[in-house]
């Protein structure tokens, strides 16, 4: 099976025996809870769309391993193109869901190992590169989504993960067997992680060689032994169990994301891609940062687009679409999620051959990208809030709607133009309310500030990638310095 | 046999008309055509790239029609596009 369709994937996740916790109790799946379904049906767009002729230019692609035709999100940049196509891919994704579609870490996570096993192999003799392949075939036969973690807890952020009084604070290798190895510690912030069929783990920094043990990476499935999930709150995420529809903004898709525990989880050999190369360590997050954030240009874009048009609906239904400063907000809201898109695209079209003949973005400009990422959608969303008006978050709910004698008053008082029914007013404004501070806003806000790495990080790859004594040399030419 | 028209899209991310709506259209003005969204047993009499944008990066490369092949980037450009299917339909039902 190259290509699962949507429902087959929610029964591959549904046969999965995960431990996932939720508010003090273990669940069965994502696939039978309602406040998980959402985010399971934003994965299972991505199997979907790539059967739709309409979408399958940018959702498929022939696999460069076995020539079939496969889903985009598990497979091996090998032009600038596919670079290309994968932030359209993701704005497309994006748009569809309106939220977070958590295909895209696998992939990253994929094409940063397919370059980096390569390069450490040509180095140190080791077969990861051969374990990868294995591997990535499996995955593209079986159409998993595979999660990538890469962020340990990191403790104190002044120590190194060997030093920390804790040592599980960063994920280590604790006992090495003839057949395997066993690994301890956890990944934090796992998007889209009991969505998964696998996980690939990763070193979360540059580790020195005093942190051997710390620079691993493998794949392991999510029902694997001594593995478990606590997932994370989202705000307003009870709203999902009430039933209400229009009062949780976007009742069919979403995200969620999960405190991972590895407590001792066995990984066999075949599936290790790095055990103890602390000098590839760095490649890997750098690469795989890297791609990650690229696809920001793509998928936020893409959730960006789903607000400005509900912004341009809200004044529409508020009957203040003609007003100058409104036209003028809409236009801005554009200009800032074209120009994030602009930077997606612009890393991927300057991306380049690596020696394993895979693609890597231009990691300046990606990271220019994601620095944009952490500011424009806020302006976004402050520009959405301020097109709406205040009743995104002061409208009464649905039950209050369809209450018998409270219905026809605020059918009567809170509607705006009379052609345009409350009801359809209100879905809008809890859409809104939905992407700036309710369950999306993980996704569209925080997620843009913190995830693919907090601001910071960007400006120290800026800082090296700048470029900054050929720029001197240009002004002092120009100023006619010796 | 009715003869096969192809209909490829580009990917979709941010198109500017309605490009099904072109397939739409395509079956209602050729009704002897088949109009075909994927690739069949039989061979394509004409393929037309539905783009949904100028920058057309649909991959198209191997698809080709026997009587040619089209692609379209706005929706102003269907008539020319209808003008070139009937023409190649025509040209198929002289010989």
């Amino acid at each position: 099976m190259a290509m699962m369709t949507g429902d087959q994937y929610v029964e591959s996740i549904r046969r999965m025996n995960m431990k996932i916790f939720m508010f003090g109790e273990q669940i069965s799946s994502a696939a039978d809870n309602p406040i998980l379904r959402p985010s399971l049906n934003s994965v299972k767009a991505t199997y979907d769309l790539a059967h739709s002729p309409e979408y399958e230019d940018l959702m498929t692609v022939k696999s460069h391993v076995t020539g079939k035709k496969i889903n985009r999100f598990t497979h091996i940049h090998h032009s600038a193109e596919d670079l290309v196509k994968k932030v359209k891919m993701q704005r497309l994704c994006g748009q569809k869901t309106a939220s977070c579609f958590q295909r895209c870490v696998g992939l990253d996570a994929f094409n940063s190992l397919f370059s980096t096993t390569f390069e450490c192999d040509k180095k140190h003799g080791t077969k990861y590169h051969q374990n990868f392949l294995e591997f990535l075939k499996e995955a593209q036969e079986k159409d998993w989504t595979v999660d990538g973690a890469m962020t340990d807890p990191k403790g104190d952020r002044g120590l190194s993960p060997g030093k920390q009084a804790d040592p599980d604070l960063y994920l280590h290798v604790v006992e090495r067997r003839k057949d395997g190895i066993v690994v301890r510690g956890a990944k934090a912030h796992q998007t889209g992680i009991c969505n998964s069929h696998q996980v690939v783990v990763m070193p979360t920094i540059a580790m020195g060689p005093e942190d051997k043990d710390y620079a691993v990476s493998f794949a392991v499935p999510l029902d694997a032994e001594n593995l478990f999930m606590i997932v994370g709150r989202q705000s307003c995420d009870t709203r999902k169990l009430e039933g209400s529809n229009l009062d949780v903004g976007n009742c069919q898709y979403g995200g969620m994301e999960a405190l991972t525990i590895f407590d001792n989880v066995f990984v066999p050999n075949n599936r290790i891609f790095m055990d103890g190369e602390t000098d590839f360590s760095g490649m890997l997050v750098e690469r795989f940062a890297g791609y990650h954030r690229q696809s920001y240009g793509g998928c936020k874009v893409g959730v960006g687009d789903v607000l400005i048009g509900a912004a341009a609906l809200a004044a529409d239904y508020n009957g203040a679409q003609k007003a100058s400063h409104v036209k003028d907000k809409i236009i801005e809201m554009i200009h800032l999620n074209e120009t994030l898109y602009s930077s997606g695209i612009a890393c991927s079209a300057e991306g380049f051959k690596t020696e394993s003949g895979n693609y890597l973005i231009d990691l300046l400009l990606a990271n220019v990208c994601k620095q944009n990422v952490t500011r424009f959608p806020y302006e976004i969303t402050r520009l959405a809030e301020d097109l709406a008006g205040g009743l995104m978050v002061t409208a009464p709910s649905e039950k209050d709607l369809r209450h018998p004698k409270l219905g026809p008053y605020i059918e009567k008082y809170l509607r705006g133009v009379a052609s345009v029914p409350t009801e359809t007013r209100l879905k809008i404004l809890r859409l809104i309310e939905n992407l700036t501070l309710g369950t999306a806003a993980v996704g569209y806000r925080t997620e843009s500030m913190h995830g693919a790495g907090s601001p910071q990080a960007q400006r120290i790859v800026i800082s090296r990638q700048g470029n900054i004594e050929m720029k001197k040399q240009l002004a002092k030419a120009i100023a006619c310095i010796e | 046999m009715p003869k096969r028209i192809r209909v490829k899209y580009c990917g979709g991310c941010n198109p500017r008309y309605d490009r099904t709506a072109v397939t739409t259209k395509l079956r209602a003005a050729f009704p002897e055509a088949v109009v075909a969204e994927t690739s069949g047993d039989a061979p394509d009499h004409f393929v037309v790239v539905v783009c949904g944008c100028s920058v057309a990066c649909a991959v198209h490369g191997e698809l080709n029609g026997r009587a040619g092949k089209a692609i379209m980037t706005s929706e102003k450009e269907y008539e020319l596009i209808a003008a070139a299917v009937r023409a190649s339909l025509e040209r198929g039902r002289e010989r």
